[in-house]
């Protein structure tokens, strides 16, 4: 009886095409998803949380706390992972007992975008639907270059990430401000690579016109009144007009499938609204 | 004087054979139990298989995470455990003190800020930036910022001449901050991924153990580990107070310099593999004194043979309780450490200075 369920389990399994995926980062996931083989992921990082179906899977854990054996046990077939995100010789040991390893440069580009979706698609035999998905996204980039070619202005943004009261930082460069190029504007704060700590006087110096944060930030802080309550805020043009942007953070984030669906809303945000 | 911190050589003797026997058993057991469930039939065909003793092939998968994952990880952890431990009993031992232990005193920091400022800033030098280079760097990093740390610390303590232990602890705790707060600058300057791998080396990691990373560091544990073990007797003339030490034919100063090299060799590497493992050098030590006696003829050598023991069974903690992730091993060997350290603390001064004069 026991071996009888372990083969059906193994021929249901088989009958989808073979492919048990474990997924490490989120836009890897969600672009696995977004080609039509979400349930072919068994189990995937803790920074996965789209499609929210994602979320019920077993978690392997986040960077250091990944451990080779654990995914060994969980039996994949396919292990795609966001480049430098595991340790090189945990990705050696998962390697070596023949389970396929694809490793994908994380970049904040649409250029990265186009190559991250063409090498899951290629891994997944999924080409045709990987060649829509892009043109879906290059579509979506030339409306948006619309939008904001119709006003003249480029706002200043400051892009502001935290997932908590306390600490608010300021996302420079390689971060999901590098969306900024594509929505017209231009950061209000340069000369910051990645993650970097929120000073006030920064803050105030930046002279912002909005103030672009993660939705689930925004929440942290208490709503869009408290982030207004931050000391500083009111001293730029952001505060003054409420110009408080928040948007869903793994969409603004991932530079995934969702590309162009967030470039467009952004796009839209700045450049509807009066300078 | 001497008879009151010496045993017979018989129960020396006694009491190493058995925790020898108890190091073998749990050695088995680490090996056996894991996220991957391999039956100890499969386990025991595979080791005859490497071996050469049978000639059946057993499951490549069940082969591969036993030999290339389980064992090395399981070795290092016994490398490890041992060189943290006998570091911690020698150095307790030289201060005179029960609480120096290398992390409580700067030695683990201080090789931790040599590795993370090599990982971080290395790759603006062409030579380290490739990974064999770095890989070869890192040890002798962590040796350098380890010795550089114990000796910055033995100058602190250091009072006409003679080691002021509240001084050097004190001082310990400085560089602790110090090379706390060096790190986070270090760190201000990493990029995202450096900046995860944080947690690596100031919770410890046993995951990343490779065969080739076990035969590098082996000869430089077993040489550093080995010989802190020649120095029972000194340390026992030392218990009993430097000058006397002395008249009794002790060259303290050799002593000294011995075991705080060879302890930051074992500490400094100890950390390029596996980042900060706290508590092993300190409780070890300890149990071996509590269960038993403080006789550094059986301290010694009990604590080499009892690191590994309690390293293996908090790494199997480490490794299965939140499968198919791991925790951090600095987690677990604290929660275990921590505890008991409080206990200890408490017990000394209720009832007697742990430390002989």
């Amino acid at each position: 009886m026991k071996y009888f369920l372990q083969l059906t389990f193994l021929l249901a399994s088989l009958g989808a095409n073979g492919q048990r995926i474990i997924t490490a980062g989120s836009a890897i996931t969600e672009t696995v998803c977004a080609l039509g083989e979400c349930s072919k992921i068994i189990a995937s990082d803790r920074t996965s949380l789209y499609p929210a179906e994602i979320q019920k899977l077993p978690s392997i854990g986040y960077r250091t706390s990944i451990s080779a054996e654990g995914i060994i046990s969980l039996k994949p077939t396919l292990f795609i992972v966001e480049a430098d995100y595991v340790k090189a010789e945990i990705i050696e040991q998962i390697k070596s007992t023949g389970i396929t390893v694809v490793a994908i440069d994380r970049t904040f580009s649409f250029e990265g975008t186009k190559d991250l979706i063409q090498k899951i698609a290629t891994t997944l035999n999924k080409q045709s639907e990987g060649a829509k998905l892009i043109t879906k996204i290059e579509g979506e980039l030339n409306e948006a270059k619309k939008i904001s070619t119709q006003s003249s202005a480029s706002p200043r943004v400051l892009c502001v990430f935290n997932r908590d009261k306390t600490s608010l930082n300021i996302a420079g460069t390689n971060t999901f401000s590098e969306i900024l190029k594509y929505v017209g504007a231009v950061p209000a704060v340069t000369g910051v690579d990645g993650y970097k700590p929120l000073n006030t006087e920064t803050l105030i110096t930046s002279q912002a016109d909005f103030l672009l944060m993660f939705e689930n930030g925004v929440q942290a802080l208490g709503g869009v009144e408290a982030v207004l309550a931050i000391p500083g805020v009111q001293q730029l043009p952001a505060g003054k007009k409420k110009q408080i942007i928040a948007m869903e953070g793994i969409k603004l984030s991932n530079f995934g499938p969702r590309l162009g669906e967030a470039v467009k809303e952004l796009a839209t945000q700045l450049h509807s609204r009066k300078l | 004087m001497t008879t009151a911190i010496t045993l017979k050589d018989q129960k020396v003797g006694t009491i190493l054979g058995v925790l020898s026997i108890v190091l073998v058993l749990v050695i088995l057991l680490t090996l056996s139990i894991g996220q991957v469930v391999i039956p100890v039939k499969d386990i025991v065909m595979i080791m005859l298989y490497k071996i050469g003793l049978t000639s059946q092939v057993p499951d490549a998968v069940h082969e591969t995470v036993l030999w290339s994952i389980r064992l090395p990880r399981i070795m290092m952890a016994v490398l490890i455990g041992a060189a943290l431990a006998i570091s911690g009993a020698a150095m307790q031992g030289l201060f005179r003190n029960p609480l120096v232990e290398p992390g409580l005193i700067g030695v683990s920091s201080g090789s931790a800020l040599a590795v993370v400022s090599l990982v971080v800033f290395g790759s603006t030098f062409s030579f380290a930036s490739a990974s064999l280079g770095l890989n070869l760097l890192m040890p002798v990093a962590a040796f350098a910022g380890g010795l550089a740390a114990t000796m910055l610390v033995m100058k602190i303590g250091q009072q006409s001449g003679k080691t002021n232990i509240a001084i050097l602890i004190l001082g310990g705790v400085a560089i602790n901050a110090l090379a706390g707060a060096l790190m986070g600058l270090v760190i201000f300057y990493a990029d995202e991924n450096q900046l995860r791998m944080f947690t690596f080396w100031t919770l410890g990691d046993l995951g990343g153990a490779t065969w080739q990373k076990v035969f590098i560091a082996a000869p430089i544990l077993i040489l550093a580990s080995a010989w802190m073990l020649f120095y029972q007797f000194p340390l026992n003339a030392i218990a009993i107070g430097e000058a006397e030490a002395f008249h009794m034919g002790v060259d303290v100063e050799r002593t000294k310099k011995s075991i705080v090299f060879f302890s930051a060799l074992a500490v400094g590497v100890s950390v390029s593999l596996a980042g900060i493992i706290g508590f092993i050098g300190l409780v070890v030590p300890h149990l071996v004194r509590v269960v038993f006696r403080s006789d550094n003829r059986l301290v010694l050598p009990a604590s080499l043979l009892g690191g590994p023991v309690l390293l293996l069974l908090s790494d199997l903690l480490a490794r299965t309780l939140v499968a198919p992730t791991e925790l951090p091993i600095g987690v677990v060997t604290a929660l275990i450490g921590a505890p008991f350290f409080i206990f200890l603390l408490i017990r000394s001064n209720k009832k007697y200075e742990l430390h002989s004069r």
